[in-house]
This record gives structure tokens, sequence and C-alpha cells, in this order.
């Protein structure tokens, strides 16, 4: 036994022997990822927990004399944090629930029916992804705000209403609006488990009489459980931990929620304790997570159940929409609009103003392009683009492989650290964004110290990314590695495939949708984050378009982000449909 | 012989004066504030520093500046500074101030010197010296002649750059003049800002500490109490320049805290914005450092020296409206919305005000924020 295929050769057996004389490549292989995981993920970790308890004035200088109880005794002891639970558990549930049922819709119509026109959900669903979300929280305060909204404006003239219809700054916006930013991480995920599913069985099912409902709760929903659960556990930890929508939306109306309250902590102090008191909260998704990587363990442990791709070949069976081909069409577009489509011509208008305006026939006679020209003049982006197209493109690749490597241990072997090994993969998005730019920021000072000159250089940045994305890198594949059938590995390796070839042969062409779904995901997210770019930035040399962004939102050019997050969209439209025809094959697009 | 050499000395430098002329990119700035150029008379003797420092700063080459500047500002600033010192090759990084604070920071206790020369300490700059990660400043000839010993560190660690006004930004199609607060007093008392009409920013060291320490403790308290309980402001977390952007569309009546540099600017752009600064007037000084062990010291030196020069100064004025903290440019044509807020009594955060109110100021003002929940 060796190389890729990670079963045991004597399942039996203890683990001393098999390290001492059953040594083998398979062993080697477990132990390194397992070690280089540990490796990476020790340094937030540890920042999280060692700061979770020190009063150090500086992140980083943490010593025993620092350590005590007094931040959880501060931050948790709180009677406000109590009035947070309502608000969180709406949000989180509501958000988590909608973006995932839309994406599961989006998705099963994308793969398993017969809707025309399947290329502009494939490539445009994953687009407001590399849109910041600051950026998109913005772009629905131009659209629904109670006082400038657009389309309240619009909609309020038209009917004739005395006063705005919708107003975004309420828990049922924000959890619109997070659903909506929920929806291509979850849509990039299922699409390629839909593909792999085995359509037999559930003929097999309407064959003994099953009605579709029954069929869909028995047998497809079953067969998708693993990625679900994935899928709902990886979106929830998002929903609580990301500020953005919360800040943008919440704030203002004064609905505050657990990552408010996080914020809330790490702005009151310039550089004092209260990072301690926020990671002493932070220490909660630490929790969830342990306890979810430990439910999903339990949920994949019988694994075969879940295989779908085995030797025998298919077609996943498409469902002939008839009469609902028009309103699930209708959908689709309204779901693009709503996600895309309306953020888009809000960005797309702003960018040809110089100055912040409600449209009207003055906004309009003042447009120009000032705003693309300004762009192209500026001296620095071509190094910019190039940064950020070398530092994506080393992201991504990173993060796909990274992830398959620990997804095989994780799934396909009996190693005794698998377990550990899938949470610590899983922990790095429990730890707060800030905390982990710091924790980055501290190690590669540490590296550069001891002769590996990492720190100002784009390859710093993507380290740091790949550490943060293995979490949803390895939900990703773990659902993927599921649906693979031993069978098909034991037949190749039967015949005299090598391991390479076996991972060369059967894996990536059967695993190529999720290897370009995660490939693609990377990107945008890599494109879009700038906590951590901004923290491991040192010049010119490694500045990347997020740090741009970020800068002239900071500084308040607004009408200018739009202009770059316009031409971001578009290119990154024209990159995920050239991506997904590589993926899927032009056929299916 | 002594009052003869002197008299020598100037004749010689007011002749270097005359003899070289102001920078193109000088001589535009004049020209866009309509200055006379006579101002900047003698500006060669401003400038003049120990010739070891241009040696070391010719053999250095870089000089590498962490701002909050954008960077087309940088590039304006800066540019009668490559005229005069064309050997000296500036990169420039802009970061937000947790960020460049920070990272800084962290970078310089752990031996790693990020920078040469940075600007916006923010409440930070008492971190740096108690590290001693700071450069002393006491040799830059030009540190004396900031306008007032408040822009300079007593140990001389540190020195202002510029002089900023946080006061209101306000929408002029939402307010009249007849509706602005003629004391800081007077806002939570007119309901035409509230509820949710104005959108306050989380920087409260940036105006909150100077009336702090300007009027006491107790109507530090009461008055958050009152802004919050009787306005109910929308609480921004974007950066203070975005919430100008939301004044100037419409989604906020006004922001709290802007800087009359940078409502400005957007004014001047065509926004429907203004600037007004009820009394005492809050008032901080924009401090720079050198930080130690940095790479280039001695082009450091020369630019911290050209920045606070009166050329240096009227370019950073000419490009963002900055205030000038040279003594000799203490005028009102350097004040942005000078008719309406020169002559009000000044609130001025000092280095001293920040220490010790800036931890009770963030707790006081971070309570407030997290009793505006529902």
């Amino acid at each position: 036994m060796s190389g890729l295929s990670v079963e045991p050769a004597h399942p039996g057996l203890t683990l001393p022997r098999r390290l001492g004389a059953g040594l083998t490549l398979a062993s080697l292989y477990q132990h390194g990822i397992f070690l280089l995981v540990l490796l990476l993920v020790a340094t937030p970790l540890a920042f999280l927990i060692l700061g979770s308890f020190s009063t150090a004035q500086v992140p980083g200088d943490v010593s025993l004399a620092d350590l005590s109880l007094a931040n959880y005794r501060t931050a948790w002891l709180d009677p406000t944090l109590l009035r947070l639970v309502d608000n969180t558990l709406v949000y989180v549930i509501g958000s988590t629930l909608l973006g995932t049922a839309l994406a599961a819709l989006l998705a099963w119509l994308a793969e398993r029916t017969d809707l025309p026109g399947k290329g502009w959900i494939y490539a445009g669903v994953p687009m407001t992804l590399a849109v910041p979300g600051m950026l998109q929280a913005m772009a629905w305060i131009l659209l629904l705000s109670p006082r400038v909204g657009f389309v309240n404006m619009a909609l309020k003239d038209l009917l004739g209403l005395d006063r705005m219809p919708f107003d975004i700054y309420t828990l049922p916006g924000m959890v619109f609006v997070e659903g909506l930013r929920l929806v291509p991480t979850a849509f990039l995920m299922l699409v390629p488990l839909l593909r792999g599913m085995d359509p037999s069985l559930e003929e097999a099912a309407a064959t003994c009489g099953a009605n579709p409902r029954t069929t869909f709760r028995r047998v497809s929903l079953m067969l998708l459980k693993p990625g679900l659960a994935a899928i709902l556990i990886y979106q929830a930890m998002t929903a609580l931990e990301v500020f953005e929508v919360p800040g943008v939306l919440g704030l203002p109306a004064g609905i505050p929620v657990f990552a408010t309250r996080i914020y809330s902590i790490l702005n009151s102090a310039n550089f004092g304790p209260a990072y301690g008191q926020a990671n002493a909260l932070g220490i909660l998704y630490l929790a969830v997570a342990l306890v979810a990587t430990f439910a999903y363990m339990r949920i994949i442990g019988k694994n075969e159940r879940y295989a779908t791709v085995t030797g025998k070949a298919f077609r996943p069976r498409r469902q002939r929409l008839g009469a609902w081909r028009l309103p699930a069409l209708l959908l689709v577009l309204a779901y693009l609009f709503l996600s895309v489509g309306a953020p888009f011509l809000a960005l797309l208008y702003i960018s040809f103003l110089k100055v912040l305006q409600v449209p009207s026939a003055a906004a309009f006679a003042s447009m120009s392009l000032a705003n693309y020209r300004d762009l192209l003049a500026s001296d620095s982006m071509a190094t910019v683009l190039w940064n950020t197209v070398l530092m994506v493109a080393v992201t991504a690749s990173a993060t796909t492989i990274l992830s398959f490597l620990i997804s095989l241990v994780v799934v396909r072997s009996r190693f005794w650290g698998r377990r550990i090994l899938d949470q610590l993969a899983f922990f790095p998005h429990a730890i707060p964004g800030m905390v982990m730019g710091l924790a980055m920021l501290w190690l590669f000072l540490k590296l550069d110290r001891y002769g590996l000159p990492l720190f100002g250089t784009i390859w710093a940045i993507a380290i740091a990314f790949t550490i943060s994305f293995i979490s949803y890198g390895t939900r990703a594949m773990n659902a993927a590695v599921l649906q693979i059938h031993k069978d098909l590995e034991e037949a190749a390796r039967t015949s005299g495939a090598r391991e390479w070839r076996i991972a060369w042969r059967v894996f990536l062409p059967l695993m190529l949708p999720s290897f370009i779904g995660l490939f693609v995901w990377a990107l945008l997210h890599a494109v879009r984050i700038a906590g951590t770019p901004l923290l491991l930035y040192e010049g010119q040399q490694n500045q990347v378009l997020a740090i741009t962004i970020w800068n002239m939102w900071d500084e308040g050019y607004v009408t200018s982000v739009g202009a770059v997050g316009t031409l971001l969209m578009l290119v990154l439209l024209a990159a995920t449909l050239a991506l997904r025809m590589i993926g899927f094959g032009r056929e299916r697009i | 012989m002594r009052g003869w050499a002197a008299l020598c000395a100037v004749c010689l430098l007011t002749s270097t004066a005359v003899a070289n002329p102001l920078p193109k990119a000088s001589q535009a700035y004049l020209a866009q504030l309509h200055l006379d150029p006579a101002i900047l008379d003698g500006i060669d003797a401003e400038l003049v520093v120990p010739k070891a420092w241009i040696d070391g700063a010719k053999k250095e080459g870089k000089l590498k500046i962490a701002g909050s500047w954008d960077p087309d500002q940088f590039t304006k600033i800066i540019a009668p500074f490559r005229e005069r010192f064309p050997f000296v090759q500036a990169e420039y990084s802009r970061a937000a101030y947790t960020t460049r604070a920070i990272a800084n920071l962290t970078a310089s206790r752990a031996g790693r010197v990020l920078t040469d020369v940075m600007t916006g300490f923010g409440g930070g700059s008492a971190m740096f010296k108690q590290g001693n990660l700071l450069e002393s400043l006491t040799d830059i000839p030009n540190v004396k002649l900031v306008a007032s010993e408040h822009m300079r560190d007593p140990e001389g660690f540190w020195v202002g750059h510029l002089v900023t006004q946080w006061c209101l930004s306000y929408n002029t199609q939402q307010f009249t003049k007849a509706d602005l607060p003629k004391t800081w007093d007077d806002l939570p008392n007119n309901p035409k800002w509230g509820p949710e009409k104005l959108g306050v920013g989380d920087r409260p060291q940036l105006w909150l500490i100077a009336l702090w320490d300007e009027k006491g403790e107790a109507w530090g308290r009461a008055y958050l109490d009152r802004l919050f309980d009787k306005l109910k402001p929308q609480l921004r977390k974007e950066g203070m320049n975005a919430l100008i952007s939301l004044v100037e569309l419409g989604e906020l009546g006004g922001a709290l805290p802007s800087s009359g540099y940078r409502t400005r600017l957007e004014q001047n752009k065509g926004a429907p914005v203004s600037f007004h600064c009820p009394e005492p007037v809050p008032t901080s000084i924009n401090q720079l450092g050198i930080l130690r062990n940095s790479a280039n010291p001695y082009a450091a030196k020369l630019f911290v020296n050209w920045l606070l020069s009166r050329e240096g100064q009227i370019a950073q004025n000419a490009t963002d409206f900055a205030i000038p903290v040279n003594r000799d440019l203490q005028d009102e044509r350097f004040v942005p919305y000078a008719t309406d807020n020169v002559g009000k009594p000044v609130a001025l955060r000092t280095p001293e005000a920040l220490d010790k109110w800036d931890e009770i100021v963030l707790k006081v003002w971070h309570d407030h924020w997290q009793q505006m929940g529902r």
C-alpha cells in the first residue's frame, strides 16, 4: 500500500507498528500533510488562543506575565452581549438558509434540468464574489435606502406611495443581502456534486414507485447530505464572522450582531488590550468550528454510502421542466438581476459620476469617463495588476492542490489524525480576519529574521490566503472525494497504474469540475479581500488590487471605486466563463 | 566682526535664493493659490542642511514614506522636492491608520523597519516612543519653524506636519446656515439633526478628545448621553472621507467628524456639501516621525526638513487644503472655510490630552455604540 491511496495496509495494526516497520509512502504522506497543515495553522491559532488570554498592549508581545482571564471576564460578562443573541441567530440562520436554498435551486436548474441559457448562471452567479462586501452593501444602499434608494424612489413615484416601500437597514434587509452574498460559494460547491450524482439511483427509486418528492427526500437529499452539511457549516460560520453587511447595514440602524461586537471592541482601542478581548470573543468561532467539524466527521463516517461516481458510465439525468421552464427562467433572471445586475448597474452608474448623487437629468448630464481615464493614467496600475494576477494564480492553484491532498487523507484514509486534520484545516475560517492578518505579519517578520525573506512579497500574501482558504477548499474537496468510489482507484492500481498516474488519470478528470469550482472560488476571493494584504503590504512591489480598492474607498473616492468594481466584474465574468468552459466542456456551458 | 560675517551670510543666502529659481511645481502651486511669489523669499536658506545629509541621501538614493495621503496627492505634494533633490527616489505607500500604525509598530519591534518616514500616528506615537522606535528630529532645522510648542514632541521624536479641524460636513440641500449649531451643545438640542440625520464615524479620537480636554470629563459624558439619546445618529463604520460621500449623496444630512480639507475637495468638485465648526473648533496636529534604524535616514531628514519648510507646506496646502504648521504661514488664506471658522475659539488635541483621555473616551464612546442596538 503506498502513495495517494491511503488505506492502511493492515487496518488492524496499531499506530506504533505502522510508524515503525510499516513506514510506508502513504504513512509519510499522511504525516507530512498533517505536519504541514499543523505548521500553517499553528501561528494564527496560537495568536487567537494566546491573544485571548493576553493583556499585552501590542499584538504579538505575549508573555507569561501578561496572561490572565481578564479578557474573558470583560468580554463575556458584559450584560449587553445577551441582546445580540436574537439578532445574531436570525441573521445567521436566515442568511445561511436563504443563501443555501437559492444556491441549491440554481445549481439544480443548471445541472439537472433543460433550462436554456445556463452559461449565464455559471458565469453570473460567482461574479459577486469578487466585489468587496463593502461595495456591494453600498450598492444596496444606493438601491434600497429609505432616504435615497434609486429603486425606492422610482417605486414611490410610480405607485404614488407616501413613503419608501423598502428599507435595507433592517434585519430582513441584512438577511437578504448576506443571503445573496452566500449564494456563489454554495453554488460552486453544489454544481460538481450534482454533476457527479449517478441518476440511476433516482431512476431506481422512481421505478419502485416513489414519487418525485420521496425520491428527492430519500435519495437525492441523502446523497447530497455530506456536501450540504459542509456547505451549511461553512456558510453559517461565514455569516457569523463576516462584518461587512452587519457593519454597513446593521450598525446605522442599531441592529448589532456578534461580528459587530468584535469589530466594536477592535476599534475601541488604538493598540490596547482590546485585541485580547476581541480574541476572547473570537474563541466562540473556534468552539463552533470544533463542534461543527466533529458533527461533520460523524456524518461522513460511513463514507462509501455517498460514493456515486463508480466505474459504471452514467450521464446525469436532465429533468424536463415542461411548463415550468418559463417560471424557472424568470426566477433565474430575477436572481441574476438582484444579485449581479442591480449592483452592477449601480456601480456602473456611479463610475461615470464625479460626485456621488441620485439619478437625475443633471446627474446624467454630468457623466464622464474621468474615473476610467484616471485609472488608466495611474503610474502604478500596471504593476498592481501584474502583482494581482500572479498572486491570485498562485493562491488559487495552491489552495486547490493543498485542499485536495488534505481531503484525500481526511476522507480516504484511516490515518489516526484525520479528524484532527479536518478540524485544523477548518480552523482558519474560525479565526477573525484581523487576528489572522496580525499572525501572518508576525510570522513573516520572524521568518525574515531567519533568512527567509518572504515579507514584502506577493508570495507572503499568497501563503496567507492559502492558509485562510483551505477551510473552504477542504469542505469542497471532502464532498467531492466522497463521491468517487474507491473501486476506481483499486481498478487502476490492479491494472498496474502508479499513484501519480491514478491521480492524473482517475481523480483529475473525474474531479475537474470540483477543481475548477474551487479554483474560481479562491481566485475571486483573493482578488477581493484586502484585510490581510493591507497588513502584509510593504510597498509597490507587493501591492495588489484589493489594497488599491480599499485605499480608494477609505479615502472616499466612491465613484472611482465604482469604476474599478465595474471593470473587475466584467473581467471576472469573462475569466469565470472561460474557466468553466475548461472545467465542464463547451457543450455544457 | 561677527555682525559682518552674519550679514555676509545673509547676502550669500539671498543671492543664492535669487540665483535659484523656484521649482516649477512650486511656481504652479503659488499660481494656483494666487500667492505672491515673495512668500517664498529666502526659501533656499530655509532648506540649508549639513552637507553630510546631502551626501548621505545621494548614497541612499531612496526614501520610503507611509502615510494617509492618497497616492496622487502624494505625487503632487512631493513634486517640488523631486525637483530639488532628484537623486532621491521616493516610494510612497498609503495605508489606513490601524494597519499603518500596527504593521509598522509590530515590524519595528521585530527588528524590521518597513518605512523611513511615517505620518499619522494617531494615538500610537506614545507606543513608538516607549519602544524607542523613533529617531530624534531635534537636529532637523525646520522642526523649529512650527508655529506652536504643541506641534512638536517636547522630546523631539515627532513633529506636526499639518493641522486639521474636525467638525461637521453637511448637505447644503438639507440644511441651511440657520440650521447649523453655534456651539457643540446646540447640536443635540436641534431636532433638525435627528433622528438618523447625522452619521457618526467611529473615530472619536479625532474630535471628541479635544472637546473633552477643553470642557472636562463631566461635560464629555453628559454630552455623549445627549448626542446619542436625542439625535439617535446613524453609526457608520465607513472611513471619515467616505462619510462625506454619503453626505453629498443625501443618505446622511451631516457627518461627524469630517475634515475641512476633504470637504473642500468634494465641494470643489460640485458636491452639495459644506463644512461647519461649532465652537470650540476641535483641532488636531497630524504627526510625522522617522523610524529608528530606517534604511534611508539622510533622505528621510531631507524630506522632513523640506516638508516643514514654507515650500513643503504650500505644496501640501495646494494639494489638499491642509492647514500649515509653519509659523510663517499662519494665515487664513491657508485655512479651508476660513470665513466661517477662523476666529472661533479652538480646542486643541494636545499629545498630553491624547495620552490622558484616549482610553476613557474610547470606552465611553463604545459603550454608547453598544447601547444603540435594538
